[in-house]
């Protein structure tokens, strides 16, 4: 065959790509194949056994409440683009979905298996990037960033920030919306029509954190 | 014949993450009295959820005496609460195959006292990945 005039459609705007995805139980650590250095962990668990089924975040809404889950489950992922999982009340049995998703620098990496022929399906939809970025800074106290995306409407986002907080190594991770142990001081995430408010959990003695954000076009 | 294509996908061969669906689900909560120390749960439905899907979830509560919260759309993952002046408010978020639901929970935090909570509006946007695992 010879293909004499050919055009390819190419996405004018980035996309979420999956660098690798796992289904277990159990886990504390994954290595996902192909996957060597930082990338931005999502996911969810069951604690029974498939029935509901919960974002891994921490569940300890503080006293009084009395609808947290059993259990909690931290997701970081470290340098080597190993996943760690962190079930914070151990003893019972979680099924996981995680996926990894790539950081804009990403290079090349081995593609993980999937059927058909397209790494882009027109079965769905993909939200579209309209700006992503990081930064760096030092917390001492609750230091709120602002980051501009002047799109008129208040867009999907995700941050994730990537610290020391577990000391042995730096692993990224997805912020979660956090009052903190007196319930009153925002650390976390919000936007409105023109900007998104970062607000990374403070730490004591100070940390060096880089925050990842990525704004999305509302399609 | 080579391709170089250097916006999406990028250098790499990955696979996009779609999402299949999206939506906003809203939970007016009536002005209600209860005792110190009680809870009173209140369920929001989210629309078109996918039971064993990710998701990107921003939630807004209107109502309530936490300037930090009120009105303002904050990321939404897993779980979340905060204080007011007497009563406290937490949620989570779970997913059943009824769909994803977002519960509310407000607790009294006073000690004997009957606290009166104002109306409040819960609105939560979510944004439902693609199960990239399937």
């Amino acid at each position: 065959m010879s293909v004499l005039n050919a055009s390819v459609a190419i996405p004018k705007f980035g996309i979420d790509k999956v660098m690798g995805t796992v289904i277990d139980t159990d886990i504390t650590t994954e290595q996902f194949p192909g996957v060597n250095s930082y990338a931005f962990p999502i996911g969810i668990f069951s604690n029974d056994g498939g029935t509901t089924w919960n974002d891994c975040a921490n569940y300890t809404l503080g006293t009084g409440f009395t609808i947290q889950p059993s259990t909690s489950v931290d997701i970081t992922v470290d340098s080597s683009g190993i996943l760690h999982a962190s079930n914070k009340s151990g003893s019972s049995s979680l099924t996981y979905k995680l996926a990894l998703l790539a950081l804009e620098t990403q290079g090349t990496v081995t593609p993980p298996l999937f059927t058909g022929n397209l790494l882009y399906s027109n079965k769905f939809s993909y939200m579209k990037i309209a700006k992503e970025g990081n930064y760096s800074q030092t917390t001492t106290s609750h230091v709120t960033t602002t980051i501009a995306h002047n799109l008129g409407y208040v867009p999907f986002f995700q941050v994730f920030i990537l610290d020391t907080f577990y000391s042995v190594d730096a692993r990224l991770r997805r912020i979660t919306a956090n009052f903190g142990n007196a319930g009153s001081i925002f650390e976390g995430a919000r936007a409105d029509a023109t900007n998104i408010y970062i607000t990374p959990v403070s730490y004591s003695p100070a940390k060096q954190v880089t925050v990842y954000y990525r704004i999305y076009y509302e399609t | 014949m080579t391709f170089n294509i250097n916006k999406t996908p990028a250098a790499s061969a990955m696979q996009g993450l779609g999402y299949v669906n999206k939506g906003t689900g809203v939970l007016n909560i009536s002005s209600f009295s209860f005792g110190a120390g009680t809870t009173r749960n209140f369920t929001l439905l989210a629309p078109s959820a996918i039971k064993d899907a990710a998701s990107i979830n921003l939630v807004q509560f209107s109502g309530v005496g936490n300037t930090d919260v009120n009105n303002q759309w904050s990321y939404l993952t897993g779980s979340m609460f905060f204080r007011n002046t007497n009563y406290d408010i937490g949620c989570i978020l779970q997913r059943t195959s009824s769909g994803q639901t977002l519960i509310v929970q407000v607790y009294n935090s006073t000690v004997g006292s009957t606290v009166t909570v104002p109306n409040i509006t819960v609105t939560l946007r979510s944004y439902f990945y693609t199960a990239p695992w399937d």
